[in-house]
């Protein structure tokens, strides 16, 4: 039941609701009048949306191009296009059987059709295929099919009322009406449906995965139970998977690995590598780590292993085994940082990265070197000029930390500061460097620099720096320790 | 005749049980234990291929202790025939970062390229330990810093020394000041900071400024020599030895007879 301006009113009903003349759209105290043993619940479309993509995305396993197709409550559908998938599964009954059992299984009423059109297969399956004791229907013709199915199955929505009211009931009524009337009455939209459904006008599945053109799938009679058959057929998915880039001389930079559970869940285990990859051990390794990682919940078992390529890019043959062994070539490098990003987090392997600032935390830093070398992101890499100080400490504070210094002059170098509670003595020191904030980016309450590279009695060597000039930023400069070396 | 004495054939034994290992482990017997000639500590600034670790002497001495070890590497790496690349494994999240995070502008100066470095932050000690067996493997070069993590143990060690010799790459660890428990390292420094000489030309108002740095390395134990003490400094992206200063001119040492009086 959901809640409308008119009240409490019914939003779905189950079969024996119906048979007992409940209608959707009934008020709720209407329905309980008529059948007290009536039991609703609150509506939740949204839930039911998310179950529909879910079961949507768990029907790549028949075929990759596949979509959910909301309707009005009780009228949910899946689109799949199964052209040339019919015969990995013995034929294109066997294909729905299959997938009709496996809606039902999950607690569904589902009803399926096939057929050349979408069109036609979307009203066949939702106005034949409840008739027919086996709950689906398959058309090769697509006329006859057509023409005896309601207007309804047009997907024209409050169309067809009006067209009934003219006394249209069946799509052949309509077929062999000249056109230009059909499209004064009753719009363009009638007719361009009526063309989609006989196949006059194409019409293209969006689908929910997005189109790749490498692909490698295993199916498997028997579900996989155990992570070390899983593994193996990862490993054989990926080999056929490389094949097939080899063929065409591409590498792999980003996939995606399926796995589909024979319970309709599917889990998705996404990889991405530093350099285009081809290598089959390579990226089975990568995979099997992530498997490991995951932890997933195998369940009752997977049945169908499918890895998809999302991400190509060109990449040369190779001849194996010919460089040094004690040398480390480019793709020795690229796999020795995948198998760090996988097995320590892509924001963990990282490679120096300056920025055009002059604000030594600014300046320079560490950034995610693991993917960095996407193609996407190196027209951005932008380096700026080389003519940075060669003076900076070799270790420096990610936030400077306050110290106390005692100085001679109010703008001269400390002569000993206290940092972390331990005191030093400075005996010399360079400086001062002065900073002047970045006044496009910086707030007002940020002050000038003065930097001073400082060497303890001990001759350990520290990065000062005194904050606000004084007497024109501020009355107490305060001292921050940045860096060490 | 009387038969040959037991010693002969148990030499003889030996001398198997050694060409044994020597087919194992070329190095472990290449020179007779004992007799090893001193060698001077320019020589001794030549690590071999293999495992290496260095400490600081006190805690403040980490980011000296560090620099001595970015500058061995770069020394290292200078003059090796194909320039390997260099990864560099520390562990994240503040644990052993308490004087920061390498600064790629200061690299440079340290002898090191910047774009050759992959810094690898690793949250636990076992991740640690396998990001570093896994980039000598690989043919990588190490920096690592491992502090005084327990999971380092003479197990560990002799892994990470044979990866990096059958790599023939280098592998130098920075451990803590505090830990001394042994390990399978072909050598281990301690590293504390000198007082540089002063320059006093370029100083702050006041105050001389700062010469080239200068580190105390104590050779504290080295496969097949005996320990050595001296004073080295950085300078044209190396580092030279000092000579000792003349018994006369030690200004900085304090006279022991003013301190009894």
């Amino acid at each position: 039941m959901h809640t409308t301006t008119g009240g409490e009113r019914l939003y779905a009903i189950n079969a024996a609701a119906e048979a007992a003349g409940l209608q959707r759209g009934q008020a709720v105290a209407d329905a309980k009048s008529l059948e007290p043993g009536l039991r609703t619940a609150p509506a939740d479309p949204e839930t039911d949306q998310r179950l529909l993509r879910a079961f949507a995305r768990a029907c790549g396993r028949w075929s990759p191009w596949c979509a959910p197709d909301p309707g009005p409550p009780g009228q949910d559908g899946i689109l799949l296009d199964i052209t040339g998938c019919a015969r990995l599964f013995g034929g294109e009954e066997r294909l729905i059987g299959e997938a009709l059992g496996a809606a039902r299984e999950q607690g569904l009423t589902a009803y399926a059709a096939a057929a050349p059109t979408l069109g036609l297969a979307w009203g066949l399956a939702r106005f034949h295929a409840p008739q027919d004791p086996s709950g689906w229907v398959l058309s090769e013709d697509i006329r006859p099919s057509l023409h005896s199915l309601p207007v309804e199955a047009l997907r024209i929505g409050e169309t067809a009322t009006q067209l009934r009211r003219f006394g249209l009931k069946t799509i052949g009524d309509i077929a062999g009406m000249p056109r230009a009337n059909l499209v004064r009455r009753f719009g363009r939209d009638l007719l361009r449906r009526l063309d989609q459904a006989r196949g006059d006008e194409e019409e293209v599945l969006d689908p929910l995965l997005p189109r790749t053109p490498y692909r490698a799938r295993m199916r498997f009679p028997e579900a996989l139970l155990l992570l070390d058959s899983l593994k193996q057929a990862v490993r054989e998915t990926t080999h056929s998977l490389c094949a097939h880039l080899e063929a065409d001389g591409l590498g792999l930079r980003r996939a995606e690995l399926n796995l589909y559970r024979v319970d309709g869940k599917v889990h998705l285990i996404g990889l991405g590598t530093a350099a285009p990859a081809r290598d089959g051990d390579h990226i089975t390794r990568l995979l099997n780590e992530k498997l490991d990682r995951a932890e997933i919940d195998i369940g009752f078992g997977i049945d169908v292993v499918e890895l998809r390529a999302s991400a190509t890019s060109p990449l040369g043959t190779q001849q194996d085994g010919l460089y040094d062994h004690k040398g480390v070539s480019e793709a020795g490098l690229a796999a020795l940082t995948d198998r760090l990003v996988i097995r320590l987090g892509a924001e963990r392997v990282q490679r120096a990265t300056r920025r055009p600032s002059h604000i030594p935390e600014r300046a320079a830093g560490w950034r995610d070197g693991g993917l960095a070398s996407l193609p996407a992101n190196t027209a951005e890499t932008h380096h700026p000029p080389d003519r940075h100080p060669t003076d900076r400490p070799l270790l420096i504070l990610t936030r400077p930390e306050p110290a106390e210094a005692v100085a001679e002059i109010p703008d001269g170098p400390p002569r000993s500061f206290t940092w972390r509670r331990i005191r030093h003595l400075v005996d010399k020191a360079e400086g001062p460097e002065r900073l002047a904030p970045e006044w496009w980016r910086d707030r007002h309450s940020s002050h000038t620099r003065d930097y001073f590279r400082v060497e303890t009695r001990e001759g350990r060597r520290f990065w000062l720096y005194r904050e606000g000039l004084f007497g024109l930023e501020t009355r107490t400069p305060q001292w921050f320790v940045h860096g060490a070396s | 005749m009387r038969s040959a004495p037991p010693r002969p054939k148990g030499s003889a034994q030996l001398d198997r049980l050694r060409a044994k290992i020597r087919a194992i482990e070329p190095h472990a017997l290449a020179a007779p234990q004992g007799a090893q000639p001193c060698r001077a500590p320019g020589e001794l600034l030549h690590l071999q291929p293999g495992l290496h670790e260095i400490c600081p002497a006190e805690y403040l001495d980490t980011p000296a202790a560090l620099a001595v070890q970015t500058g061995f590497m770069a020394m290292h790496l200078r003059t090796s025939e194909r320039r390997p690349p260099l990864v560099w494994v520390r562990p994240a999240d503040g644990r052993g970062q308490d004087f920061g995070q390498p600064y790629p502008l200061a690299l440079k100066a340290w002898g090191l390229k910047p774009d050759e470095v992959l810094l690898a932050e690793a949250s636990d000690m076992a991740d640690a330990l396998w990001a570093m067996e896994e980039a000598l493997r690989t043919g990588a070069w190490l920096i690592g810093e491992i502090g005084q993590a327990s999971q380092y143990d003479l197990t560990r060690s002799k892994r990470l020394n044979l990866a990096a010799r059958d790599c023939g790459g280098l592998a130098l660890l920075l451990r803590s000041h505090l830990t001394a428990s042994p390990s399978a390292a072909l050598s281990r420094w301690r590293i504390s900071a000198r007082p540089s000489q002063a320059e006093a030309w370029r100083g702050a108002t006041g105050l001389p400024g700062l010469g080239h740095p200068r580190y105390r390395a104590q050779l504290e134990r080295v496969k097949g020599g005996p320990p050595a003490d001296f004073d080295i400094e950085w300078r044209n992206a190396a580092f030279h030895v000092l000579k000792p200063a003349p018994l006369a001119q030690r200004a900085a040492q304090p006279d022991p007879i003013a301190l009894s009086a």
